[in-house]
């Protein structure tokens, strides 16, 4: 694989010249196509995802913006039952938690998967 | 005519070519393999696992190689990412956490049957799998040191370190 590849007499080194001739190339033995028939089409896997969350996001973003009000009094109206120990309804906001959870999770994964 | 990996590469990613990616594949299956089946302690079955999962990664992030380095230095890489993605699932494949060194520093500083020479594939898999890696990656498959440094995204120097401890291992270990 090097460029100019070291003759076996040229190394020095008796480890290395013990090394370089242990190597033995593996046969193929259907490893390629194997590879092949896995390749997923380039590229769309990821436009799609971030398509996804785009869209998520947008939709979540218009939806917190048309009903900002409402959304905040929600949040008061939760925090004042909490105050009364009426848990029951401050569970209600556990799927809200859990959702943006995810969402911030996979934002997390993805962006560590290309990085 | 043989293509270079460079035009292979180009003709990847300009045409969307799998044939000319088929030829990066038959190029480098037998280093990738091999290394890993080093790094797995020849469980041929992980090994091949892991180095199909190599190409796939490969082609889905093609378009990220800058070129700058060799293709096998970069596909080297993405193997060593892949393994130590499965070593989280797998601590046998650890190759950097303290308790599983300290271990294979055990099995290093155990001494072989006086008398008996172990020949250069058991001296390998003696080693601690840094050094092991180091080796396989700088004496078997060409790598400069700074080439394996980026692969193992490690410190040059501590590719120097390995690359030295385990050939001093080995050579007490086979007698030369």
């Amino acid at each position: 694989m090097n460029d100019k590849p070291l003759k076996a007499d040229e190394t020095p080194d008796p480890i290395e010249r013990l090394l370089r001739e242990s190597v033995t190339p593996l046969p193929d033995d259907g490893f390629t196509r194997r590879v092949m028939l896995a390749l997923p089409p380039r590229g769309r896997p990821d436009l799609l995802r971030f398509g996804l969350l785009g869209s998520a996001l947008l939709a979540g973003a218009v939806v917190f913006l048309c009903r900002a009000p409402a959304a905040g009094e929600t949040v008061l109206e939760f925090l004042r039952h909490a105050r009364h120990g009426e848990w029951v309804l401050v569970l209600g906001l556990a799927p809200v938690i859990v959702g943006l959870g995810a969402l911030l999770w996979g934002l997390v994964s993805v962006a560590l998967e290309e990085s | 005519m043989a293509f270079s990996d460079a035009d292979l590469l180009a003709r990847v990613l300009q045409s969307e070519d799998p044939n000319a990616f088929g030829e990066l594949v038959r190029r480098y299956q037998s280093p990738v393999r091999a290394f890993l089946l080093r790094m797995t302690r020849g469980d041929a079955h992980q090994a091949d696992d892991l180095a199909q999962e190599t190409f796939v990664r490969a082609w889905r992030k093609l378009d990220q190689f800058r070129g700058t380095g060799r293709f096998s230095t970069w596909l080297f890489g993405i193997a060593i990412n892949e393994l130590r993605s499965r070593a989280r699932r797998d601590r046998r494949l650890r190759f950097e956490a303290p308790e599983d060194l300290a271990a294979d520093m055990d099995l290093a500083a155990e001494r072989p049957n006086p008398g008996v020479r172990l020949d250069v594939n058991d001296a390998l898999q003696r080693l601690t799998p840094a050094e092991r890696a180091a080796l396989v990656l700088c004496c078997q498959n060409g790598l400069t040191h700074e080439e394996a440094a980026q692969a193992l995204n490690c410190p040059l120097g501590t590719v120097k370190t390995n690359v030295l401890r385990g050939k001093e291992k080995m050579r007490k270990w086979l007698q030369l």
